[in-house]
């Protein structure tokens, strides 16, 4: 092969390396992820209005000794919502006692009455956070109204805490 | 010495071109965000947040070759890991022009793309994580490398 020959095949060579390279180019991003403690909760004590009377509203205030309460563990610190399923009246067979308004705290104690970060239960995300121990302890208090024919009996619902980080 | 710049010229004016005006740049993480032990999350590759993405700008009629290298763990604390998998449809390219059509792909595949009606394009990543029931909490982390050829 002719001296120049071999010069222009080594530079076609270079060149056809060079055209590939030139041609790629990539761009990184990060996976990223942080794993927490699973949280849990527990329904730790009823919301109990009591006797009520017809006609006659009555209010379980979040630090009354009936407020319910749930006790909730996991990633200390970590921030989290809360969003409830709450019931809009409570039932005695076909009798209806209607809950007028919600009230909550949540508390990195088991003591509403200080320290209490008040919020309004609801299907909407409300924001909380675990303690430095990771605990954290919701109450809910709330309003039934009974009719003045309410008839008399033992009213019940359930409501519902679902806890999430974000 | 000469005749040999022939086809060095020639290769500067053919393949350097093109390559030049087209760029590619990761713009979002895969963000994973606050997992629970023990349970399965999912980024959609839809997702306008967590989804992590690409941008690429090229000419109007410019074909590339998209190819993604994806980590099958994350790395975390004490070098604990934390498996991550890409499914089919766990990724998709779409032009940002109007009338521009999804293409869904398999992100372990390669997929070409044709700049047909504008000049740039964005890619759309997803991916599921389990965390173990006892998997070391902490931060994980890993790298996804999109690279681009053009034809």
């Amino acid at each position: 092969m002719h001296r120049w020959a071999k010069v222009s095949t080594a530079v076609l060579a270079a060149c056809v390396v060079a055209a590939s390279d030139a041609s790629a180019q990539s761009a990184n991003i990060n996976v990223t992820a942080t794993v927490f403690q699973a949280i849990a909760v527990t329904g730790a004590r009823a919301l109990d209005f009591g006797n009520v009377f017809p006609g006659v509203n009555k209010t379980i205030g979040t630090s009354a000794a009936t407020s319910g309460r749930f006790d909730a563990t996991g990633q200390a610190g970590a921030n989290l919502n809360m969003t409830f399923t709450l019931p809009t009246d409570l039932a005695f067979g076909v009798n209806n006692l209607p809950i007028g308004s919600w009230t909550g705290c949540a508390d990195a104690d088991n003591d509403p009455t200080s320290g209490c970060s008040v919020f309004t239960p609801s299907a909407s995300a409300s924001g909380a956070a675990f303690s430095a121990g990771g605990a954290l302890f919701i109450f809910i208090g709330g309003t039934v109204s009974p009719a003045a024919n309410q008839p008399a009996g033992t009213y019940t619902a359930t409501a519902t805490l679902t806890l999430a980080y974000f | 010495m000469h005749r040999a710049t022939i086809p060095a010229l020639f290769c500067l004016t053919t393949a350097s071109p093109a390559a030049a005006q087209v760029s590619l740049a990761g713009v979002r993480d895969l963000a994973f965000g606050f997992l629970s032990l023990g349970v399965t999350t999912t980024v959609l590759p839809t997702d306008p947040i967590r989804s992590g993405q690409w941008t690429i700008t090229a000419p109007v009629g410019q074909r590339v070759q998209i190819r993604l290298t994806l980590p099958n763990q994350l790395l975390g604390p004490s070098g604990a890991s934390l498996p991550v998998s890409f499914r089919n449809g766990d990724a998709f390219i779409q032009g940002t022009w109007t009338g521009a059509v999804t293409n869904t792909f398999n992100p372990s595949a390669t997929v070409n793309f044709n700049f047909t009606g504008g000049s740039q394009a964005i890619i759309r990543l997803g991916g599921q994580l389990t965390p173990a029931a006892n998997q070391r909490t902490g931060s994980y982390t890993n790298t996804a490398v999109c690279t681009i050829t053009v034809f």
